[in-house]
């Protein structure tokens, strides 16, 4: 049975004004327990309008979404229980810390759940540990940490809620190069450890193109396409076209085939690409 | 003829607490900007780049050493606003750059601070704002711009102020990826079209290759300075510093590895794929 | 939700008001506020009433915009209204039940009060209606440039205004992005006591505050190095210059001011007690 799915989602701002905006047009995704999904898309395509109804914050023009198979707009209950067992993340989520101490920052979460006191405290240690965050770091204030340490305290409020399903809208955004693997390495070992859900929102295919057992490109408030990290890099040149960005070897690809050599489409790391060409080279006699 | 020159520049910030010093943001740096280059400023956060884009134009003062533009010292209080004015500086928030309602009134900003006459500014304006390809948005309220679109009438709100350099602190950072071509197409144009010279600071590899001259920071020092080319040409010390060097050089070092004859300077995606065209050709 | 705030706003329109110079416009504010608390009787009032429905109506602002103005303030009218009717005891007694005595004064007086709180109301955000943000604080800035001169700093307050009303979107924007946030960790701020919805605000206020402080920093270093030091010797591209029609907008100005003396002269006296004769 499917975990999470939306069914003719649809929502409009402004309906009924000169002003109308369809975020979301008739989407149906669908996402299995266990899976770590990619929504990519280009700012303004509806990625982030699409995550924010999965936690019941946003409530559909029109449609359902499934948790379970029970649509989670059935009552204020199953509306509360949504919105702990998918845990979403915002973008720099960083500028939303806001306790005295960082342990208290991570309770947040589970004291709005009514969790005892003992459950709350071992819940904080350990989405602290999940992230990376020692224990000295605890007692510290948030608003004394890097940039980058605010960021995985603020992961860690998430994670801390114990949700089904943990959605990280843009975690990478800002950040260099090694903050960026600092923070997929420690998506990619949570979901290791957890086996949960995992759905990253981003609209690079670098970063989720090690990782995603399954990728959902949205396009103009629709879905593109629904599939493999393979199957969507079959068509590479579109995903530039629809406002994507892709990794370099991906487009070092598209070029040799613009020039007419049998290479394939669908490669996009450096060890895919040598593999590729060194059979094209080999093919050719050259060694 | 150099525009900015860092002699020995070591700076470091002050502690929020009693009695803690922390340590140096850069050190002991030096560093000659020629007009009318183009220079990337490679580093990971807190390598202390971004901290010379703020001593470059005299907003932070060295503790030690000189920063001196255009002949004048940053350290002199009269030269303050000419300083400020032949080196702008963009910085990496499009939102917290703009302070106008609209468009073409922040754009007006510096000029109009620098007492320039009304229809001079009106000329300056309109022609920044047609060099970043903001000129119909003139009229508009920045909150509804786009952070690519916004960054651009920041860039624009620096151009009118007709400096000799810009810097431009990790101004794509924030953006997504038409807003960073966007961007990174209005910068090139500064230096190529109008002969200004730019100070690019990013942890972008293939932002950093588009520029005629790479200098690499690592923890407050100067650690490389040449060409993109030489610089990428050693790929383990770039390692060592938590940055990467593009896959082109990746695919490139793999294949020499395997005895395939790769030219060793190879960067861009275009080099690649031509001289591996070249070579399966010659057979 | 929250961006359908409308207090204050500003309606682009192609209308005479929206052209005029925004001193003009200010002048007659201020005159017109002034002269309104100055009628004593309900001929005045009722001539300034017409002068500001011919206002609204050249403004080509819809009368439901207009209206929509006056929501925030009808709780003020009836709470004045409640209290001038209990007060006043003139004039002749039209209820008299039990402990509640109603006059015709008191009525008239409630009226009375009640037109001139909204004429209040309509006139002030008709003014930023009609005018820009970027406008109304040049316009003030130009009004008080002579006592920049003499020491006083009024370019600072306009400066400071200038910026509050440039950030005015982006942090409602803001606000919806950490209530947001802050509700998907399960953050409540709807229900509960008073206390406790003053209390779930403190997620929202202190990350606020603390992005905003942020901000203002990064705007401090942007604009130094954009030359800002604090407005000497600042010129503006877009002047502000009085045109022929700006110069009328004043002469009516100072004739509304005139008719409404001689109104008030030839039409009743004012007393601390509303009388119904002098209604007439």
């Amino acid at each position: 049975m499917s975990h999470l799915e939306t069914q003719n989602l649809t929502y409009v701002y402004g309906a009924g004004t000169p002003f109308k905006i369809t975020a979301l047009d008739n989407v149906n995704i669908n996402i299995e327990k266990g899976e770590f999904v990619a929504i990519i898309g280009h700012t303004g395509s509806g990625k982030s309008t699409l995550v924010q109804h999965l936690n019941g914050l946003l409530k559909p023009t029109n449609g359902e979404i499934l948790l379970d198979g029970e649509s989670i707009h059935k009552s204020k209950s199953t509306l509360f229980d949504a919105r702990f067992k998918v845990g979403l993340c915002f973008q720099y989520p960083e500028y939303q810390l806001f306790e005295s101490t960082v342990y208290k920052d991570i309770a947040f979460g589970p004291y709005n759940m009514g969790l005892t006191v003992a459950e709350i405290d071992e819940r904080v240690r350990s989405a602290a540990k999940y992230v990376g965050i020692p224990d000295e770091m605890l007692s510290k204030s948030p608003f004394d940490l890097s940039g980058g340490e605010k960021r995985r305290v603020a992961i860690a409020g998430v994670i801390s809620m114990e949700p089904e399903i943990l959605i990280l809208d843009e975690p990478t955004s800002g950040l260099d190069p090694r903050g960026r693997e600092q923070i997929l390495e420690l998506i990619k070992n949570y979901r290791e450890k957890t086996g949960k859900t995992v759905i990253i929102v981003s609209h690079s295919m670098d970063d989720v193109a090690r990782f995603a057992t399954k990728v959902i490109v949205m396009n103009e408030s629709n879905v593109e396409k629904i599939g493999t990290v393979d199957e969507i890099f079959e068509n590479s040149s579109r995903l530039r076209e629809i406002g994507l960005s892709v990794p370099q070897i991906t487009d070092v690809f598209i070029k040799l085939r613009e020039k007419g050599y049998p290479v394939s489409e669908k490669v996009y790391t450096v060890e895919q690409g040598y593999l590729e060409l060194k059979k094209l080279f080999e093919g050719r006699g050259i060694s | 003829m150099s525009i900015i020159e860092f002699e020995n520049v070591t700076f470091r910030y002050e502690s929020d607490e009693e009695g803690v010093v922390l340590s140096p943001a850069v050190k002991d740096f030096s560093l000659s900007v020629n007009e009318g280059e183009f220079i990337a400023i490679l580093g990971h956060n807190g390598s202390g780049k971004s901290t010379l884009a703020k001593l470059a134009n005299g907003l932070l003062l060295p503790e030690s050493g000189d920063v001196i533009v255009d002949g004048m010292n940053t350290k002199n209080e009269d030269d303050d606003i000419k300083i400020k004015q032949t080196v702008g500086v963009v910085f990496q928030n499009p939102d917290n750059q703009i302070v106008a309602t609209i468009v073409e009134e922040d754009v007006a900003f510096g000029p109009e601070n620098l007492g320039i006459e009304p229809s001079e500014i009106r000329r300056r304006v309109d022609e920044a704002l047609k060099t970043v390809g903001m000129y119909e948005y003139r009229k508009h309220g920045p909150h509804k711009l786009s952070g690519g679109q916004k960054q651009r009438v920041a860039i624009a709100g620096i151009i009118a102020m007709e400096p000799r350099c810009i810097i431009l602190d990790e101004p794509t950072a924030m953006l997504d990826p038409i807003g960073r071509r966007d961007v990174m197409k209005a910068i090139k144009r500064l230096n190529r079209e109008l002969g200004i010279t730019v100070v690019f600071i990013t942890h972008y590899m293939e932002e950093a290759c588009e520029a005629d001259r790479i200098v690499v920071m690592d923890d407050a020092h100067l650690l490389m300075d040449g060409t993109p080319k030489d610089v990428f040409s050693n790929p383990e010390k770039i390692r060592s510093i938590g940055l990467d060097v593009p896959q082109t050089c990746q695919l490139a070092e793999l294949l020499r590895k395997d005895g395939i004859k790769l030219k060793n300077d190879l960067l861009s995606i275009d080099e690649l794929v031509e001289n591996i065209d070249v070579l399966l050709k010659g057979q | 939700m929250i961006k359908d705030i409308t207090l204050g706003q500003y309606f682009p329109m192609d209308s005479l008001i929206h052209k005029l110079d925004p001193r003009a416009k200010l002048f007659f504010t201020v005159a017109f506020i002034v002269i309104v608390f100055a009628c004593n009787n309900f001929v005045s009032l009722f001539f300034c009433f017409i002068v500001s429905a011919l206002i609204i109506a050249s403004s080509k602002i819809p009368l439901k915009t207009v209206t929509k103005g006056l929501k925030p303030i009808i709780l003020i009218v009836v709470i004045t209204s409640v209290l001038q009717i209990s007060y006043v005891k003139t004039g002749v007694v039209l209820i008299d039940v039990w402990k509640i005595q109603i006059t015709s004064g008191g009525i008239l007086t409630a009226l009375f009060m009640a037109l001139r709180i909204s004429l209040l109301i309509v006139t002030s955000t008709m003014l930023t209606y009609t005018t820009s943000p970027t406008a109304l604080t040049n316009g003030l800035d130009r009004v008080f440039a002579p006592f920049n001169k003499i020491g006083i700093d009024f370019h600072t307050v306009t400066m400071i205004m200038t910026i509050a009303l440039r950030f005015i979107p982006t942090l409602i924007e803001e606000v919806d992005k950490i209530m947001s946030a802050q509700k998907s960790r399960g953050a409540n701020f709807e229900q509960g006591s008073l206390i406790k919805r003053a209390k779930a605000l403190i997620p929202l206020f202190i990350p606020l505050l603390f992005n905003s402080i942020r901000r203002a920093y990064e705007l401090a270093n942007a604009m130094t190095c954009r030359c800002y030091n604090g407005g000497k010797g600042k010129t503006t591209m877009n002047a502000l210059k009085y045109s022929s029609k700006d110069y009328l907008a004043t002469v009516f100005s100072f004739a509304v001011i005139g008719i409404v003396i001689l109104l008030n002269i030839y039409c009743g006296e004012y007393n601390a007690e509303f009388t119904f004769n002098s209604a007439i």
